[in-house]
């Protein structure tokens, strides 16, 4: 993974300094609270229902096991024993006192790590296939280019205070597992279609969630690697000058997408990147080749193929083994190794919430089993890219120990929700009680596993930090007249078949909401033409009519 | 001669008006007289370097050229680089009044001033203009700046310090990435 | 009935606050100064926009008087005067 050099740790502990210094002048009165928020903003403090938040960034989710025993450290020495993993690989504490956090950011900068734009109307953490690297599909790791983003857009003089947040995603496979349609600038690594061997990406923009949701619009089939940071500039240079101030539920880029037309936006973008496009944004080969260096696969052992080992203990005699197997692994690149997924989703649990003794028990793990390298994807789970497959029953019954076992990745119960009316000064409605209650009342561990590959995101409010849009399931929290409703939606997909989600009918009251997701489980399950048609499939095919018909029968 | 709002700004010289300018690192006394659209363009002796809005700057471009003193135009937050490209050469200031420190078009319009539209004059920052984000506008061109009047001096000077390291090209540096391939 | 208050979050640590008669604050909603007065309540909320060492964006909450207590009018307030999650948290 990335290492610091000299100027990177420079630039982070100049960082400290500063917020340690304004720190010191909110205090003392120099500055006000609205002159000092979007200053603590942009270092990912905001203040939250009952206390303070510190957002952490995590750049494209990936953590050396050093960094996640600080992680831990910080959780016990200056907050409540636990951590959130957010929905876009950050983590976030819920309960720092303003005078700790400069202390917070130097034990974070001792670790090569820092909260610099996690928050605020700039250039945000730049996300990642959580199996960069590891995956089989994966036609070039995405995580260099992060890195090579996140140091361009790391104070970036230009764009520190954009019209709006803005979020950018990368993704070199061909299943999307970063959701690179539903953000700001979405890439994909891709082949030159004209010169084969050669790479460079397809450019998306325009996507998101919040209150106008949006599927990114192709800008740019094939951009040359060389030309990333130059055309990214050429993006963010029109969109500061012509997004919209006036609103700011009309000021994310997709709005300016939508209000130019894709193709006048395009000829913007383009007119402004001939200006810039040879200057000295153009990326050198040798920063490529210094900053892919730090991403080469590790040492791995010449074993021979486990897919088929793998394949037995998923449907063999010991269930809870094999039910963990099938869910919580995924194969590897490289022969006789697993991807682990370690799910934060124990049932009953708030979801992406993590004590810091689990941190430790992981970044332990990692170290015996792995290569010390965790990563957090943005469904709030952690994943341990490299575990030899023979070592995979030794780490599953340590996870056990840690109760971080859950056998749930990718399946109905791992539900992604954001903090909610519990923690969060926007919400509306409680996201986590609402989890809760829908994984504790899917019990029954072959009915779960019979639903198969389903994803349910719950948001409470419209800013849809849950990405509810795009689950296959989508529950969305309301207030009518103080009284938290959920709206259902049905049809989300945050993949490479990207949709939004659409509501079914009419809002559920709390103590409804859970049913009416297990009647529409229910009704898949009994009605799919086979376990090979994924819920959402059937939902493509047969659409919202049936479960309108059954959710509504009653009243 | 009395302007609209009734003050005396003609006869105001640098002096009295008492702008007090960040410049390399210094508070230094400014020395542009801004005159209002509707005020007379003073005599040479009275002020010799001038400021005026573009609207002004458009108006009466042929008397401000030919008056003798050097000319200066301010810009508003909406006022975009494009909107006056053409007449960078003959202005030695351009002045940008910032709106809200949180609108940063600004900061685009000065990078364009400088590397698009190539304005090598003095170019600075007015209104509502705060210690923390001082860095930000020196490395996208601006080279002097007239400080929020509730603003400390000392922390705005420190502020302008902030980092001996910066990743990204913009009008001072060139990238990291090539700095760093020299070692 | 309904009445009213004025809370905040605490510069210090952002926990929940609310003002006094005096216009001091107090952690205890049930300590907090209650009112019908809107010109009261505009002179305690002018008061606490003046106190940003103490308190961060100060606003007006309803709250219902049942038997001299007062109770928070809202979930969200609820919540806030609760004191933290209604979830345990994560041990």
């Amino acid at each position: 993974m990335y290492r610091y050099d000299a100027h990177d740790q420079q630039l982070v502990n100049e960082r400290v300094a500063q917020f340690r210094d304004q720190v010191r002048r909110r205090l003392s009165g120099e500055i006000s609270e609205n002159e000092f928020k979007p200053l603590r903003l942009q270092n990912g403090l905001y203040m939250q229902l009952h206390a303070y938040m510190l957002r952490v960034a995590i750049p494209y989710g990936l953590l050396s096991t050093a960094q996640l025993r600080a992680l831990a450290l910080i959780a016990r020495r200056y907050d409540r024993g636990y951590a959130h993993w957010s929905t876009r690989q950050n983590v976030q504490y819920n309960w720092p006192k303003l005078e700790d956090v400069p202390d917070i950011l130097a034990e974070l900068a001792a670790v090569e790590m820092h909260a610099i734009q996690t928050s605020g109307n700039c250039i945000r953490n730049t996300t990642a296939d959580h199996l960069a690297g590891v995956a089989r599909d994966e036609l070039e790791d995405p995580r260099p280019y992060c890195e090579i983003i996140r140091q361009w857009s790391t104070f970036h003089p230009e764009f520190a205070f954009l019209p709006r947040k803005f979020k950018i995603a990368v993704t070199g496979s061909s299943s999307d597992r970063a959701a690179v349609r539903v953000h700001d600038i979405g890439l994909r690594i891709v082949e030159d279609p004209d010169g084969p061997g050669a790479r460079g990406f397809e450019i998306l923009v325009g996507g998101g969630l919040g209150r106008t949701p949006r599927i990114a619009r192709r800008v740019r089939d094939f951009l040359p690697r060389r030309h990333l940071l130059s055309y990214l500039e050429a993006i963010l240079r029109v969109y500061n000058q012509y997004g919209r101030r006036d609103n700011k539920y009309k000021a994310r880029i997709k709005i300016l997408v939508d209000a130019l037309g894709v193709d006048e936006f395009r000829r913007q973008v383009e007119e402004e990147w001939e200006h810039i496009r040879d200057s000295a944004l153009e990326l050198t080969d040798e920063e490529l080749a210094r900053v892919s260096g730090f991403f080469a696969s590790p040492a791995y052992e010449a074993l021979e193929s486990s897919d088929a080992m793998i394949q037995g203990w998923a449907l063999g005699s010991d269930r809870a083994f094999g039910r963990w197997v099938a869910a919580n692994t995924r194969l590897h690149k490289q022969p006789g190794y697993s991807v682990v997924m370690i799910s934060c989703k124990a049932r009953g649990k708030a979801p992406g919430d993590i004590t810091a003794d689990q941190m430790d028990g992981v970044a332990e793990i990692a170290d015996a089993h792995g290569f010390g390298q965790v990563v957090v994807t943005h469904e709030q789970n952690l994943v341990l890219p490299d575990i030899k497959s023979s070592e995979l029953h030794a780490v599953w019954r340590k996870l056990e120990a840690l109760e971080l076992a859950e056998p749930n990745v990718g399946r109905a119960t791992d539900i992604i929700a954001c903090p909610g009316l519990d923690y969060c000064n926007l919400a509306n409605a409680r996201s986590i009680p609402v989890a809760q209650e829908i994984s504790e009342s899917i019990d029954d561990y072959d009915y779960l596993h019979d639903l198969g590959e389903l994803t349910l995101n719950i948001s409470g409010c419209i800013n849809a930090c849950g990405h509810h849009h795009v689950g296959n399931i989508g529950i969305l929290g309301i207030d009518k007249q103080g009284e938290e409703f959920y709206q259902l939606m049905l049809g989300g997909d945050a993949g490479e078949d990207a949709a939004l989600g659409k509501i079914v009918g009419p809002a559920f009251q709390r103590d409804a909401i859970a049913g009416a997701v297990r009647t529409v489980l229910d009704l898949y399950l009994a009605r799919r033409e086979s376990a090979d048609e994924r819920f959402v499939d059937y939902y493509r095919r047969v659409g919202a009519k049936p479960f309108k018909e059954l959710l509504y029968a009653r009243s | 001669m009395p302007g609209a709002d009734g003050s005396l700004n003609v006869q105001v010289s640098p002096a009295i008006t008492g702008r007090s300018i960040i410049r390399d690192g210094a508070l230094v006394r400014d020395e542009w007289t801004w005159i209002d659209d509707d005020a007379p363009l003073p005599v040479l002796t009275r002020a010799r370097d001038v400021l005026v809005s573009s609207a002004r700057w458009r108006r009466d471009r042929a008397a401000l050229l030919t008056r003798g003193g050097r000319v200066g135009v301010r810009l508003q937050t909406d006022e975009l680089a494009a909107s006056i490209a053409d007449d960078v050469g003959h202005l030695a200031l351009i002045e940008i009044h910032v709106h809200k420190f949180v609108d940063g078009r600004f900061y685009t319009t000065a990078r364009l001033l400088r590397m698009r539209h190539g304005f090598t004059g003095e170019l600075r920052a007015t209104g509502d203009v705060l210690p923390d984000q001082l860095f930000f506008m020196r490395r996208c061109g601006f080279d002097s700046f007239e400080l929020r009047q509730d603003k400390r001096v000392e922390t705005a000077l420190r502020a302008l310090e902030s980092f001996s390291v910066v990743y990204q090209g913009a009008e001072d540096q060139a990238p990291l990435y090539r700095r760093r391939a020299l070692g | 009935m309904t009445q009213q208050m004025v809370t905040g979050a605490a510069t210090a640590d952002g926990r929940p606050i609310y003002m006094k008669r005096d216009h001091t604050w107090t952690d205890r909603l049930a300590d907090g100064h209650v009112t019908l007065d809107q010109d009261e309540l505009a002179r305690m909320l002018q008061s606490a926009r003046g106190d940003e060492f103490v308190v961060c964006d100060p606003y007006v909450i309803e709250v219902l008087v049942d038997r001299a207590r007062p109770q928070p009018a809202s979930l969200r307030e609820k919540i806030r005067a609760s004191g933290g999650p209604t979830i345990a948290i994560a041990s």
